[in-house]
């Protein structure tokens, strides 16, 4: 649904903003944290297949930590990250400052700490590509904390994800550590009118 | 309503602080107030960082004033800040807290809504709990060892780790039977090292264990799969053998080995010599219950300390 030149737009547009977030995360861990959007598509909602990202090889294990906020008023939808449950142990651990082979299970068994570590990577991530929508809009997004939670990917519901809403805005995310590296996935799912704000938007800047 | 409201947020057991957009307290409730030890009535109309030194750090200052210039909200986890709120002498580092920061507007007024949830009795019942799992599996697994490492004892000479007799006798209970049905015989080998008592006393017991071990160890490389060893007493072995490979497959065996056992041993910066003496005895031939074929393998081997030592010798009826 968008052109190559519009995907082009919006991966430069996101990068550089989740690169912000990506040294704030840094900052607060004091280890090095690189985030990379590398490939955007925008899809109706009835396409949504997340099999496919299982598929993909994204979520290996079935299992995978998802995190949602809500958004609105004038750009208005709900944006989701997902990570491999079994990732999910890697990137908490490097945040906690703990070497990887020290952990008993990195199965996605997380603890209460290590869940609220993940709410507030997942908080900080979602708020900078919903912060880029509203940079990009000259709008101001009000949304809400996220929540986490855990699901095979088999069990969540396209329907949860898409809602009332029509398209879903696909980012494939890598969060780059020290010494691995972990893909994600953000789902923005957007009304026809956020759509339509989103296109407009692109195209003045391609114009310009 | 106003005060119903007002009454409910000062009781709630949820922190809560909120701020106008110059960091100015508006209010604060009875939990805080627990937490830093500083009245409501003494915070209200003060900048948060004058109140709490926590947000007087430019990481927190910027994320409040981004909170309010782009309405995100914000969620600090206790694992990554610890704490926000606490009282003058009080360590920051011996409470949890997680901490969520919005942006909330009333008549176009912009506000910050801060919540804090200590979470501290919470994280030591879950740490706790963490180290009584944890040394409960520490436990198992000791428990698991020491299962195994008796289950080996029961089968298995602590010393050399060749089998002991009561192992040695199920197994040979087992090749009884099947020799029986292929109608096949087997051998038993006893191995006695020459001069091992004088090594063991001109060396030490540590060198005698180690040479007892390396044998034990030449004794296990040259049998195959079908054949088991044990150690019979102090310097004395027994082997089974199966006989597979004509009449005269277990002597060759035993000279085989015993050129093995004669190689020099390297223990302790030393160089250890030793030779042995062999004697067989073979099933059915010469007896058929292990006690009989011991002794007469015995017999045989005492044959080859007598005439020498440092041979092998198969039993004959005039021993």
């Amino acid at each position: 649904m968008l052109t190559p030149m519009q995907k082009d737009v919006l991966v430069e547009l996101f990068n550089i903003h989740v690169g912000a977030s990506a040294s704030l995360l840094s900052s607060m861990v004091n280890q090095k944290i690189i985030l990379s959007i590398p490939e955007i598509e925008l899809i109706s909602g009835d396409d949504l297949n997340l099999f496919s990202f299982e598929q993909a090889g994204i979520f290996d294990s079935g299992e995978a930590v998802l995190s949602s906020i809500k958004f609105g008023s004038e750009f208005k939808g709900t944006a989701f990250v997902v990570f491999p449950a079994d990732k999910a142990g890697l990137l908490v651990n490097a945040c906690l400052g703990i070497d990887s082979d020290d952990r008993d299970n990195v199965k996605g068994e997380l603890t209460y700490e290590e869940i609220d570590v993940m709410k507030e990577i997942c908080n900080v991530t979602l708020n900078s590509v919903i912060g880029e929508f509203g940079n990009l809009l000259d709008l101001k997004i009000e949304f809400m904390t996220p929540e986490v939670e855990f699901s095979r990917i088999s069990s969540i519901s396209k329907e949860n994800i898409v809602g009332e809403n029509s398209h879903i805005l696909v980012l494939l995310t890598s969060f780059f550590l020290e010494r691995s590296s972990i893909k994600g996935i953000i789902l923005i799912s957007l009304n026809d009118r956020s759509v339509q704000i989103t296109i407009d938007m692109i195209n003045g800047l391609l114009e310009d | 309503m106003i005060e119903l409201y007002y009454k409910a947020l000062r009781k709630t057991g949820i922190g809560i602080i909120i701020l106008d957009d110059k960091h100015n307290i508006v209010f604060f409730n009875s939990t805080i107030e627990k937490l830093c030890s500083i009245s409501e009535r003494n915070a209200v109309g003060r900048k948060i960082e004058e109140i709490l030194p926590v947000f007087s750090s430019l990481k927190y200052k910027e994320l409040i004033d981004k909170v309010i210039l782009t309405g995100q909200s914000r969620f600090c986890s206790s694992a990554l800040h610890k704490s926000f709120v606490y009282s003058k002498d009080e360590n920051r580092d011996m409470r949890r807290q997680n901490m969520k920061v919005e942006f909330i507007s009333v008549q176009d007024m912009p506000y910050v809504l801060i919540q804090i949830m200590d979470i501290t009795d919470v994280n030591d019942n879950e740490n706790y709990l963490q180290n009584s799992i944890n040394q409960l599996k520490k436990g198992y697994e000791d428990l698991n060892f020491t299962k195994l490492a008796t289950e080996r004892l029961a089968k298995y000479d602590a010393l050399t780790g060749l089998l002991n007799r009561y192992y040695f006798e199920m197994k040979f209970k087992e090749l009884v039977k099947d020799v029986n049905y292929k109608n096949e015989k087997f051998g038993i080998i006893f191995i006695d090292l020459d001069g091992f008592k004088k090594i063991n006393d001109d060396n030490g017991h540590m060198v005698g264990d180690a040479l007892l071990q390396l044998i034990a160890s030449k004794i296990k490389n040259n049998l195959k799969k079908s054949e088991f060893a044990m150690r019979i007493g102090g310097d004395e072995f027994v082997i089974a053998t199966r006989n597979l490979y004509g009449d005269n497959y277990i002597e060759k065996m035993a000279i085989k080995l015993l050129d093995a056992l004669r190689k020099p041993y390297y223990i302790d910066n030393k160089v250890i010599n030793i030779t042995a003496s062999v004697g067989i005895s073979m099933y059915p031939d010469h007896a058929k219950n292990l006690g009989d074929l011991i002794d007469k393998a015995d017999k045989a081997m005492y044959f080859s300390k007598s005439n020498g030592k440092n041979m092998v010798q198969l039993y004959s009826d005039y021993m």
